[in-house]
C-alpha cells in the first residue's frame, strides 16, 4: 500500500509553511511521511533548481532536483535536528554533490568518446546573452570557486552556511569567493 | 580586471560578507562614501552578485508540478522498496535462526545424554539476554504518530493526539526522543506524556525522571519529576512564554504555578572551521564587543599562529587600529 500522505493509516494535516520548520519537515521525512517531503519540495525545489542551473546543470536541472529529493529521503534519518545547522545549507550541499556526480559522469563519457575538455554547452540560454555570458564565465571557474560563488553570491547563503554545505572551513569559502569573483570580473570584463 | 588603486579591496569584500566589526564597518562605509574608486568597486561587487543570482532561471510552474508528482511517486517506491528489503532480510535472518536453534537443540540433546550417562549434573541455564524494547509508548485513541529507530534514537514523531511514554532504559539502549511539530522532547529515564493539538505542542507532563524540551525557536525547558509544561492559551504565545507548573508538590492537592526558570542559553554549534577561522572569529568577536585589550591579544595570537593567514592584512589593520 502506498505510504503517500499517510501516517499510521491516517492522513496527517498538511504542513503549514508558517508554522512547521524545515527541521520538522525533515524529521517527518525521516519517519517516512511523504507529505513532509512534498512540503519541503514546495519550499525549496525552485531555489535548488536555480542552484543547479548556476552550477551548470543545464538541461539536466530537472533530473538533478529529482535526485536531490530522493537523496533527501535517504539522508533524512541522519540529519541532526537542532544541531544548529541550516536545512537550507544541507539541501544546497546535497544539490552541489549531485551536480558534481553528474559532471564526473559526463566527463567520464566525454573521455571515453575522446572529446575531453569540451564543456557541455546546453546551459547557454538563447533567451538572454547576458545570462549566458555569466553562466559561461561561471563555467570557467574552478569547481571549488564556482560552488562557493554560486552558494554565496547566487543563493545568498552566509559563508558559514556555504562552508557547512560544502564541508569546508568558512575561511576557505571567503578565499574561494574572493578569487572566484576576481576571475568572474576578469572574464565578464573581457566579454562585455 | 579593474584594480582598486585605493588598495582597500579586502575591506570592501569583508564589508559585503559581514566580517567587519562596528567601528571598522563605519570607517569603511565612510571611506566608500568619499572615495569614487572604492564606491565603484563596491557597486561592482553588488552587480556581480546580482548577475550570478540572475544567471539561471528556475523551472517553470508546470515543470515543478510535474516533477513534484514524480519525486513523491519515486520516493514512495524507494521507501516501500527499503521496507520490503528489510522485511526480506528479517525473514532470511529468522530462517537462519530457526536452523541454528534446531542445530543447537540437537547438540544439546546429545550433550545431555552424554552428561547423564557420565553421572554429572547439568548446570542451570542462564536467563535469556535477548534485547527487549524498553520504552513503552501508549498513544491516545486517534493519535497520529510514528516510531522508528533512526540516528541513534528511539524516535517517535507525534503529529496529533497524546502519547504516554514509559522508559526503563538500560545502559546501551537508544535514548528516546519525541518529535512534535514545534518541539523535540528528549527523555532522561522517565515516565512522561506529550500532547499535540492543531499542529502545536499543548503540554508535556513528567511523572518520573526528567525530560528536556527544545522548541523550534531555540528555547529549552527542563522538566523534573512532578512538573508539567502547558502552552499558554494564546496560540501564538506557546513558544515565547512557556509556563512550567509544578504538580503534586502541594500536599493539599492545590495546584501552584511556579515561575519558569530562565531558559538556558541556546547552544549554537560552531562551524566546522579550521584553526585559522576559529582564531579569526575570536578577533572579530572581541572587536565587535569593543574589548580593545582582548582584540589586541587575539589579533597578535592570530598573526603569530598564521603567518600566511588569508585574513592577515585585515587582522594587521585591526591591530593597528586598536593600538
Amino acid at each position: 500500500m502506498s505510504r503517500l500522505g499517510r501516517v499510521n493509516g491516517r492522513a496527517p494535516e498538511p504542513a503549514r509553511r508558517a508554522e512547521v520548520t524545515d527541521d520538522t519537515l525533515i524529521e517527518r521525512v525521516a519517519a517516512g511521511d511523504l507529505e513532509g517531503l512534498g512540503a519541503l519540495y514546495d519550499r525549496h525545489a525552485a531555489d535548488l533548481a536555480r542552484v543547479a542551473g548556476r552550477l551548470g546543470a543545464g538541461a539536466e536541472v530537472e533530473d538533478v532536483v529529482h535526485t536531490v529529493f530522493l537523496r533527501v529521503v535517504e539522508l533524512a534519518p541522519r540529519f541532526e535536528l537542532g544541531r544548529g545547522s541550516s536545512a537550507r545549507a544541507w539541501l544546497a550541499g546535497i544539490t552541489v554533490r549531485v551536480v558534481r556526480e553528474r559532471r564526473r559522469s559526463v566527463a567520464r563519457w566525454l573521455r571515453i568518446l575522446g572529446t575531453l575538455g569540451r564543456e557541455p554547452q546546453s546551459y547557454a540560454s538563447p533567451a538572454s546573452s547576458a545570462r549566458a555570458d555569466v553562466l559561461n564565465a561561471l563555467a570557467t571557474l574552478t569547481t571549488a570557486q564556482r560552488e562557493a560563488v554560486v552558494l554565496v553570491d547566487g543563493s545568498g547563503l552566509t559563508a558559514e552556511e556555504a562552508g557547512e554545505a560544502l564541508g569546508v572551513p568558512v575561511g576557505t569559502i571567503w578565499s574561494r569567493v574572493h578569487h572566484g569573483r576576481a576571475a568572474l570580473r576578469a572574464r565578464l570584463g573581457d566579454s562585455r | 580586471m579593474k584594480v582598486n588603486a585605493c588598495g582597500q579591496t579586502w575591506e570592501i569584500a569583508a564589508l559585503e560578507e559581514g566580517r567587519l566589526g562596528d567601528s571598522t564597518r563605519d570607517r569603511v562605509k565612510a571611506h566608500i562614501a568619499s572615495c569614487a574608486t572604492c564606491r565603484e568597486a563596491a557597486e561592482g561587487v553588488l552587480l556581480l552578485r546580482a548577475d550570478v543570482a540572475d544567471a539561471a532561471e528556475s523551472l517553470d510552474d508546470l515543470a515543478l508540478r510535474r516533477l513534484r508528482t514524480k519525486v513523491l511517486r519515486d520516493a514512495d517506491a524507494q521507501l516501500r522498496g527499503a521496507a520490503e528489503k528489510s522485511g526480506k532480510a528479517r525473514r532470511s535472518r529468522s530462517k537462519l535462526l530457526l536452523l541454528g536453534l534446531a542445530a543447537s537443540a540437537a547438540a544439546a540433546l546429545v550433550g545431555i545424554v552424554a552428561l547423564l550417562s557420565a553421572g554429572t549434573q547439568v548446570p542451570a541455564r542462564k536467563p535469556s539476554d535477548a534485547p527487549v524494547r524498553r520504552a513503552q509508548a501508549e498513544p491516545s485513541a486517534g493519535a497520529v504518530w510514528t516510531r522508528s529507530a533512526t540516528a541513534g534514537f528511539d524516535r517517535m514523531v507525534l503529529l496529533d493526539g497524546t502519547l504516554h511514554v514509559r522508559v526503563d532504559r538500560a545502559r546501551g539502549d537508544a535514548p528516546v526522543r519525541v518529535v512534535t511539530p514545534d518541539a523535540v522532547v528528549d527523555d532522561v529515564g522517565t515516565v512522561f506524556t506529550v500532547e499535540v493539538v492543531g499542529g502545536r505542542t499543548r503540554g508535556v507532563r513528567v511523572e518520573e525522571g526528567r525530560v528536556s524540551i527544545a522548541f523550534d525557536d531555540g528555547r529549552r525547558v527542563e522538566l523534573a519529576s512532578g512538573q508539567q509544561w502547558n502552552a499558554p492559551p494564546a496560540a501564538d504565545d506557546v513558544v515565547a512564554n512557556p509556563v512550567v507548573e509544578r504538580i503534586s508538590a502541594d500536599a493539599r492537592g492545590v495546584r501552584r504555578v511556579l515561575p519558569s526558570a530562565p531558559a538556558p542559553r541556546q547552544e549554537v554549534a560552531l562551524p566546522r572551521s579550521a584553526d585559522e577561522d576559529a582564531d579569526y572569529l575570536v578577533v572579530v568577536a572581541a572587536e565587535r564587543a569593543g574589548r580593545s585589550d582582548e582584540t589586541r591579544r587575539a589579533a597578535q595570537q592570530y598573526l603569530a599562529r598564521h603567518p600566511d593567514g588569508f585574513r592577515r592584512p585585515e587582522v594587521e589593520a585591526l591591530l593597528a587600529e586598536e593600538r
